[in-house]
């Protein structure tokens, strides 16, 4: 390979390797759906009565950032958070406020109008939600990583021409 | 964004290639960009000592089931200089281009 390489050249090396590099991003829907489950899990748990909850709570809650260290081995990769296209950033900012309003609510039920069942709904949404949102946003940040402009629109900015 | 800058130390092959994939990832482990860009242990070693000596990348090194694995990122400067480096590619290859390319790669 010779170091000498014109500028279009390095350009087309610097592409080459960004789709590799994406093509080790492998989703599986058995991975998004243990995500799910565990998010889904952390708002059932609440419902259930004190003190369970808060000990039922702990493995779900444990299982998320256990789940997202197995996928980086998994992947060879950590990918960036909040994505470098507007679609993967929308989507990102969509799933926090989400997840967000869901226990903003199932909080101020609980507390205010001593409700559980409000946990037991929100599981199943966050569960639903969870699981398309992910892989919606890791197809975004595969988009992202490679360039390909074909499902985020944005991400052809940050490509090589 | 950051003025077009060439930089030697990112313009090598290899090197090229390994900050490509970096700016796009957090991090990305020794065995994937290794098998990504086609290239040995010892040449992928030598090539992230002289970005590592140039402060452009990060090694950290975890134990993982009894193995031993080398995880890489790019460092601030890293990616600033990457960037430049880019820019700096985009506006070489307008030069010679027929028609203007449009948006150039960010880095």
């Amino acid at each position: 390979m010779s170091d000498n390489l014109s500028p279009r050249e390095a350009l087309a090396q610097i592409r080459a390797a960004r789709a590799a590099a994406a093509g080790h991003i492998h989703p599986h829907w058995i991975w998004d759906l243990a995500m799910a489950l565990a998010t889904g899990g952390v708002f059932a748990a609440y419902s259930a009565p004190p003190p369970w909850g808060a000990v039922v709570m702990v493995p779900f809650a444990l299982a998320m950032p256990l789940l997202s260290a197995l996928e980086r081995r998994r992947f060879g990769l950590q990918v960036r958070s909040f994505g470098t296209s507007p679609r993967s950033r929308a989507l990102g900012a969509l799933f926090g406020l989400v997840l967000a309003t869901l226990v903003v609510g199932v909080i101020l039920s609980s507390l205010l109008l001593d409700l559980r069942w409000p946990a037991l709904a929100a599981a199943g949404v966050a569960t639903i939600f969870t699981y398309y949102c992910r892989r919606a946003w890791l197809g975004a940040i595969q988009d992202d990583i490679s360039g390909a402009p074909s499902r985020s629109p944005g991400a052809g900015a940050d490509t090589v021409p | 964004m950051n003025p077009p800058v060439f930089d030697s130390v990112i313009h090598a092959p290899g090197r090229l290639q390994i900050c490509a994939i970096l700016s796009s990832v957090e991090d990305a482990e020794f065995a994937m960009i290794r098998d990504a860009i086609k290239v040995s242990d010892s040449v992928m070693s030598k090539h992230l000592k002289q970005l590592e000596e140039a402060g452009y990348v990060k090694l950290t090194k975890a134990a993982e089931n009894g193995r031993q694995r080398t995880w890489i990122a790019l460092t601030a400067s890293g990616r600033k200089a990457f960037a430049a480096h880019v820019a700096e590619l985009n506006r070489l290859a307008a030069l010679t281009a027929p028609e203007p390319l449009g948006q150039g790669f960010a880095g």
